[in-house]
């Protein structure tokens, strides 16, 4: 009787495939074995009947390795064994909640009463400059293995602190002298004196602004205390930016906040502006309770044709449309995706691609001093992860970096074990892990892995049409 | 003896201590704070058993104190630390000091230099990589036989110890009363004693190949050493898709030029699989003609968490002696870390014996 392979069978227009979890490989095959490999997945094997050429051609790709069960036997992060040395020397970014205070009240925030009530609420709590020195000491004898450290600004909203940014990064350059240290900083626009401007370029800062869209979207959501919108200011600072160090601008990037009933035409409006054309663009949807909600299906509809233009200009190397830098995020994105389908060998220890080590890569450090693993999880007791007056707490790291032990009969039976992206922020609920709120969050991350694996048969399928059309061409391609 | 102050300090430096100690009386070595601060250890920039030297972060009154100062080489991508190091160069020239610059120089920076040692009547060295000539003499090319027992040294990825361990065994293999030949691209070499070799020739290849064999050759038949020992600038392979290096292409032409009895492999700290080493000895065998001999364990951990594919983590040197203990002879080739001088002294012996007094042999 044959065991029920870890796989997942996709059928295209084009072709028949199965995805082999154990390997995170796609293999084309053809139809009647695609069928026998469908039923062996859906039906007991002793009920299919299959003719003996199918069979011989399944039990040579079992015979290579291939058509396997699961393999993985228990759930353990690679990283886990060498956590506290990693920790120790090889913290990569440094990332200060300069204050808790903020001049607007963007109506989804999450730092809202009323919003997640497992995170904390605006407050008028500022880190004080002496532990954001303590912060950077922290960090530069946490980071004597990384190459370039990074420190990243983050609020509330920052600059309402900026007297004290000036004195920390004055501080970090001193600290560590020697080493090229860069900075970010995520603002919402609305501050940016000259005077900032100038601190900030003459350090070289990396900004990630939050602008949601043109005036009519920003200005729905984005607003001060007093409810007026703050889209004004944000341009015209944006815009101040640009003509003093246009060549900075490649540096900055737009941090884009979709709602679920937004236009896209009206969103990408905002690209009309010379200065925007060519900006990053970091593009969320908004959340509720941590969950992105559903974007309405005119915005899917006319955001996917773009997108098809776009791949089509990415395939072809020809000029089709005029993207815009939500499309270019979105190519960039599936370029990434793509270079995840490689051959990997599961081992019978492993865990799912999501958690990244607590800390290691954005080392989130409160007003107060307490490190949690990144500036988006909870800012809750279950996830601090130490203080910098105590260090790393290890075993606490290991719980968050570990969350898939909390549903390991799950993930060990899931074809989308490799790709899946469910960390400790989409595994929290009130602010603790919890195993149904892990559960929750696996549809869409077995759907961003059937993208990516999609994405990869697309770019194979299109690889084949075109070596059709040029032998039907004689070499000329259309 | 002289007094020596090294500016600025990092872990590259260390392997050339011991060495610089019979030369001189180490008097500074500076770091910037960023690197290591005021007191530390040197130790702890490669997270091992303290060595006993201190950083300090002190510039001008280090400079001040010593009669010869070695600015060393910095990457031009390490702009702040290049930063650093120019001005510890123009402050040890001002102090009349006698100066070793390992530091590339861009032509105005050069002359700049050059005129403020006019004005306080320092010595400067200027140590650049030379431009190799092109071998020329191609009616006359003749790839020479070598006498001599030659082991390389490779790195499975860039800083494994491999400098380290190079001028350990070279030490070590002297102090035996052993005469050794010490190739490598490392600019310190001729400070101690050592040879240098660009590998990197404006060449052909066939060209490469016959200077490399006759620089080598030339060497061999003037020193007269009992061993050869060749350090290769890249490692043997390409480790992934991000970090090719130069495939190996470096390794395989030296290879062909010289060809080697074995190597000392240095690898990051990696699981020690019985079945891993002796594939891989096997491979190496057969593409460059030489068996690995030992293996140095490095402390050098590979950390892709985070934006460098080939990040490192430096984990403490008793993790990897507890990890080794008892695993060091369950294959045919042994493992080491060989910056432990228990360990150097045992591979040194086997090296003498399997390479250099041995009981008998075929005259070719």
């Amino acid at each position: 009787m044959r065991q029920k392979p870890l796989v997942l069978p996709i059928r295209t227009a084009l072709g028949t495939y199965f995805y082999e979890t154990n390997r995170n490989e796609i293999v084309v095959v053809n139809e009647q074995l695609f069928e026998c490999i469908e039923q062996v997945c859906t039906h007991d094997s002793d009920e299919i009947l299959v003719a003996d050429e199918i069979e011989q051609q399944y039990d040579e790709l079992q015979s290579n390795g291939y058509l396997s069960p699961g393999c993985v036997e228990d759930i353990l992060h690679p990283a886990t064994a060498q956590l506290a040395n990693l920790l120790d020397r090889g913290i990569s970014m440094l990332s200060l909640q300069i204050t808790q205070q903020c001049n607007l009240r963007c109506k989804y925030c999450i730092y809202s009463e009323d919003k997640n009530l497992s995170q904390r609420s605006h407050s008028s709590n500022v880190m004080t400059l002496d532990v954001a020195k303590k912060a950077i000491l922290f960090y530069r004898q946490h980071s004597i293995d990384v190459g370039k450290p990074v420190i990243c600004f983050y609020g509330g909203e920052p600059l309402l602190a900026f007297p004290t940014i000036v004195k920390a990064v004055e501080y970090a350059e001193d600290v560590f002298e020697g080493r090229d240290i860069s900075y970010n900083i995520t603002t919402n626009g609305t501050l940016l004196s000259d005077e900032i401007i100038d601190f900030l370029l003459d350090h070289d800062f990396k900004i990630t602004f939050s602008l949601d869209g043109p005036k009519a979207v920003h200005d729905r959501n984005r607003v001060f205390q007093n409810g007026s919108g703050s889209y004004d200011q944000v341009i015209s600072n944006i815009l101040k930016i640009h003509s003093k160090a246009p060549e900075a601008m490649e540096k900055m990037n737009i941090s884009m906040v979709i709602q679920p009933d937004q236009d896209y035409r009206e969103l990408i409006s905002i690209f009309n502006e010379p200065a925007l054309k060519d900006i990053s663009v970091i593009p969320a949807v908004v959340e509720e309770n941590s969950i992105s909600k559903q974007l309405s299906s005119d915005y899917i509809s006319d955001f996917s044709y773009e997108s098809f233009l776009s791949l089509v200009e990415y395939f072809r190397d020809k000029k089709i449309c005029h993207s815009n830098p939500l499309q270019t995020s979105y190519i960039n994105g599936f370029k990434q995706n793509i270079d995840k389908v490689k051959p990997t060998y599961l081992g019978s220890i492993s865990a799912p691609g999501g958690p990244c080590i607590p800390g290691k890569l954005r080392m989130f450090i409160d007003c107060f001093g307490n490190i949690f693993p990144c500036e988006r999880v909870d800012e809750s007791a279950d996830m601090k992860i130490g203080t910098i007056e105590q260090g790393f707490d290890i075993d606490r790291v290991d719980k968050i970096m570990n969350v898939a032990r909390l549903t390991p009969d799950l993930c060990k039976k899931c074809w989308a074990f490799p790709f899946c992206g469910i960390c400790a922020k989409a595994s929290s609920e009130e602010g603790k892990l919890s195993a149904s709120r892990r559960a929750i969050s696996c549809k869409d991350a077995r759907y961003n892995a059937y993208s990516i694996i999609m994405g990869k048969i697309l770019i194979y399928e299109n690889q084949q049409h075109m070596r059709k059309m040029n032998q039907i061409l004689g070499g000329k391609v259309l | 003896m002289k007094k020596l102050c090294i500016v600025p300090f990092t872990a590259r430096e260390i392997p050339l201590l011991d060495l610089l100690k019979k030369q001189y009386s180490i008097e500074s070595l500076v770091s910037p704070k960023g690197i290591g601060l005021d007191g530390e250890d040197v130790s702890v920039l490669i997270n091992c058993q303290k060595i006993g030297s201190s950083i300090t972060n002190e510039v001008n009154q280090s400079i001040k104190r010593c009669d010869t100062v070695i600015v060393t080489e910095v990457e031009k991508e390490m702009m702040s630390l290049r930063t650093y190091a120019l001005t510890a160069l123009r402050c040890a020239i001002d102090e009349g000091k006698e100066v070793y610059c390992y530091l590339d120089l861009e032509d105005n920076e050069k002359k700049e230099m050059e005129q403020l040692c006019k004005d306080s009547g320092a010595k400067l060295i200027i140590n650049s990589d030379n431009e190799i000539e092109a071998f020329e003499d191609e009616e006359n090319l003749n790839l020479f036989k070598f006498e001599t027992p030659i082991l390389y040294f490779c790195e499975e990825v860039p800083d494994c110890d491999g400098y380290s361990v190079f001028l350990k065994l070279t030490q070590q293999l002297q102090d035996r009363g052993k005469s050794v030949l010490a190739v490598s691209s490392d600019r310190y070499n001729e400070l101690i004693g050592q040879k240098y070799l660009n590998f990197d020739a404006k060449a052909s290849i066939t060209s490469q190949l016959y200077r490399i064999n006759f620089f080598v050759h030339d060497l061999e038949q003037r020193n007269h050493p009992d061993i050869i020992f060749i350090k290769l600038p890249y490692p043997l392979m390409r480790y992934n898709d991000e970090n090719v290096f130069d495939c190996g292409v470096s390794a395989f032409l030296t290879a062909q030029a010289v060809p080697g009895d074995g190597c000392i492999y240095c690898s990051h700290a990696a699981p020690l699989t019985v079945d891993v080493w002796d594939t891989y000895s096997r491979s190496i065998l057969t593409k460059f003609g030489y068996p690995i001999v030992a293996v140095h364990i490095s402390n050098r951990l590979i950390d892709n968490s985070g934006n460098d594919s080939l990040g490192v983590v430096r984990i403490p040197q008793q993790e990897i002696l507890k990890r080794l203990d008892g695993l060091r002879y369950s294959t045919t080739i042994p493992f080491y870390h060989l910056l432990i001088n228990e360990q150097i002294e045992e591979l040194g012996e086997y090296i003498i014996s399997e390479f250099l007094d041995l009981p008998y042999g075929v005259i070719k």
